[in-house]
């Protein structure tokens, strides 16, 4: 499915249809290689977390704010009960991608010591900041290493 | 492809990911969105209990604690208590064949001043001391009878008690936490300060916590009737000044995440207390070495200096949807007290919305070494003696059952009954005389009602 | 806070701690580890991973659920009984921050 689309502006209609086909669908890779040239922020959270409720509101407006500037917001969930990430996504709206990683592949992956984790990655696809915990009064800081990704040409 | 690392990684990992259940849930349109809840910062948990000894003590205690989120990593908080006790409570005197008349300090009035009233609470009738000679002041006491084969009780029992607490708990750094507070407490004839600090250290990802903690509590006793001369014998005479006590306690906790399921901790506490520990209440019976009869009822007496030490065992296990809560404390003084107290609850949560937490505590206690059931007569009178049955040795017994309704993240309503039973020995061997026939030990057995309602926002 | 790997540019700074607490952390640290290693070796393999901690994460799992509850209990108790005992309840939960 991602590697049909160069960017994530699908319409509502067509989101619902690839929910329905993504349900049924066996495991794949996750394949961050479409986002060359672009900064991605993963960002690894579940429903039990509760700094993940300050730092989704904080998400999504970074996702908005820096999307023209080539800023990719991904969002991997952890729980193992896939309702209980969806009650969470209806109280607190994502507006970027979500991928389930409930038996936590992705999370031993990229090392995840924490929850909230928040990888940030370069324009060539190096991981260059990796934060366990979310406080909102260092939304600043954050902020400052995203500008600093940004500002970096793709080479 | 994959996401390729910079070429001097030392891992040199080639991430290949895969997602179990790869999804892709887009929000459309990028579009802005506020979140429907604000994650709750304040959280106001309120409680009353209503306490049933058979034919004791009874009490109403309700009680509040509200704690409030300060830029999500300071907390802090206050609680309220209050609590009214009224009936009647064992004073330390053993039961006897024969009726037995006891006597305590009951007011201080100024000398001339006529008096009208004739009982005192709990049925007790108004006794006038003659005034020492030169006195501006004379003193009534108020005096009981207690039939033959009952139990000594003391009427007219009451107190009422206020207290309150501060909290403060901050994160120092990501690993981190502080904490203190101070707390206060006032009854009638008591009155009690206390502070508190202490440290968490986490290691292993949040699965190792290390905490210690210190407090420290000054006492202040003011008794109805003043306080007693130890080992003299009761009377309605006005006794002597007020007394304090200091208490210093230290914690030492180790938790750790077992495994996804189980948590568990061990932690070791050690408490020093020097000043006056006696009841000034309370009393022990000398008998008569050949009947059994009681001859006189002295104050009794405690050491001035108590050094505790508990060990304590716990775990939360989680089990399907249930959660099973299993506990261990060791505890022993230089009184000689040593006990073993376990504790067991399993709640059963078969839907997010209510839970039944069935609840099983064992208690057993072994005397302090001053303890006695009563004094013979005749005999050399020991330093400290006491006959109150909360140093005797003992078992106690609560079953319980609570049922609550939790409501997501916001409030919460629940309900515990529990039934209380205490058990001692009431026919040591070796009793004398009359004592043989009767039963030594106050047998305690209570019902308590504990309504709770939380809410957060 | 900065732990990855591969990381190319600096990381960020620490978090300010004060300087009074930089130097306690370490020292309770010390203290800490030496009592870990020597009271329960094979404490860090012990554990759940950090996305594994939904079920710590649930209220009935935490040290101290019902603090209210465990004031009165407390209160009672040592009204009847000899023994007083000190808990400590920090630790547990999702393990969040």
């Amino acid at each position: 499915m991602f590697r049909k689309e160069k960017t994530l502006k699908i319409s509502p209609a067509l989101a619902a249809t690839l929910m329905i086909c993504c349900a049924c669908a066996r495991a794949t890779e996750f394949d961050l290689s479409q986002y060359r040239g672009k900064v991605v922020y993963l960002d690894f959270w579940a429903s039990w977390c509760g700094p993940c409720k300050q730092s989704f509101p904080w998400l999504a407006g970074i996702a908005r704010s820096y999307a023209s500037k080539d800023l990719v917001v991904v969002a991997v969930n952890v729980d193992k009960d896939r309702s209980r990430a969806e009650q969470f996504l209806n109280d607190y709206p994502a507006g970027f991608p979500v991928l389930y990683d409930p038996a936590g592949e992705i999370a031993t992956a990229y090392k995840v010591t924490g929850m909230p984790t928040a990888v940030l990655i370069d324009r060539v696809g190096h991981v260059r900041f990796q934060h366990s915990g979310f406080l909102p009064k260092n939304e600043g800081e954050y902020d400052e290493q995203l500008r600093i990704l940004l500002g970096e040409s793709a080479r | 492809m994959r996401v390729q690392l910079k070429k001097s990684d030392p891992a040199g990992v080639r991430r290949a990911l895969a997602a179990a259940a790869a999804g892709l849930l887009a929000g459309g349109p990028v579009r802005a969105q506020s979140p429907q809840s604000d994650p709750p910062s304040t959280t106001v948990d309120s409680a009353l209990l209503v306490y049933h000894e058979v034919n004791r003590v009874q009490a109403i205690e309700p009680e509040v604690n509200v704690s409030h989120k300060i830029d999500d990593d300071r907390t802090f908080s206050f609680g309220l208590a209050a609590d009214s006790l009224t009936g009647a409570t064992p004073f330390g005197a053993v039961p006897s064949t024969l009726p037995q008349t006891y006597v305590r300090p009951y007011k201080v009035i100024p000398l001339g001043t006529p008096v009208t009233v004739t009982s005192a609470s709990g049925g007790s009738t108004v006794v006038l001391i003659p005034p020492a000679t030169g006195a501006k002041t004379r003193t009534l006491g108020a005096s009981w009878v207690v039939p033959p084969g009952t139990y000594p009780l003391e009427h007219g029992f009451y107190d009422r008690r206020l207290a309150g607490n501060l909290g403060w708990e901050q994160a120092l750094t990501q690993w981190l936490k502080l904490d203190g507070g101070v707390a206060y407490s006032k009854e009638h004839d008591y009155r009690s300060e206390s502070a508190h600090v202490g440290l968490a250290r986490d290691f292993n990802g949040h699965n190792t916590t290390l905490s210690a903690g210190v407090n420290y509590e000054s006492d202040l006793s003011f008794p109805i009737g003043g306080t007693p001369t130890p080992l003299t014998e009761m009377s309605a005479q006005w006794k002597g000044p007020n007394t304090s006590l200091h208490e210093t306690d230290a914690v030492l906790g180790l938790t750790q995440v077992m495994n996804r399921r189980w948590l568990s901790t061990l932690s070791y506490s050690f408490s020093e207390l020097h000043g006056y520990q006696t009841d000034p209440y309370k009393v022990i019976s000398v008998v008569d070495p050949v009947t059994g009869q009681p001859t006189q009822q002295l104050y009794e007496n405690r050491p001035d200096s108590r050094r505790k030490q508990s060990i304590f065992f716990d775990n939360k296990i989680h089990v399907a949807t249930d959660v099973i809560a299993a506990s261990l404390r060791g505890y022993e003084d230089d009184w000689g007290v040593k006990s073993v107290t376990a504790d067991l609850r399993y709640r059963w949560q078969p839907d997010p919305d209510y839970y039944v937490e069935p609840h099983l505590r064992y208690y057993r206690q072994g005397a302090a070494n001053f303890f006695h059931n009563y004094l013979v007569s005749g005999a050399a009178l020991p330093e400290y003696a006491s006959a109150d049955s909360r140093l005797a040795e003992f078992h106690a017994q609560t079953y319980g059952v609570k049922v609550g309704m939790p409501f997501d993240e916001t409030y919460e309503v629940y309900m515990r009954v529990e039934y209380y039973d205490q058990h001692g020995n009431g026919s040591p061997a070796g009793a004398i005389g009359q004592l043989q026939q009767q039963n030594l030990f106050p047998d305690l057995k209570a019902y308590t009602l504990l309504l709770g309602f939380t809410y957060a926002f | 806070m900065n732990n990855c790997e591969s990381c190319s540019a600096n990381p960020p700074a620490e978090s300010k701690a004060r300087g009074w607490v930089r130097r306690a952390g370490p020292a309770l640290g010390a203290l800490a580890v030496a009592a870990v290693a020597a009271s329960s070796a094979g404490c860090a393999t012990l554990g759940a991973k950090p996305w594994d901690h939904d079920l710590l994460a649930e209220h009935a799992m935490q040290v101290d659920p019902y603090p209210l509850e465990t004031r009165v209990d407390a209160h009672i108790y040592f009204s009847k009984e000899a023994s007083s005992g000190g808990r400590s309840f920090a630790g547990g939960g999702c393990g969040c921050n």
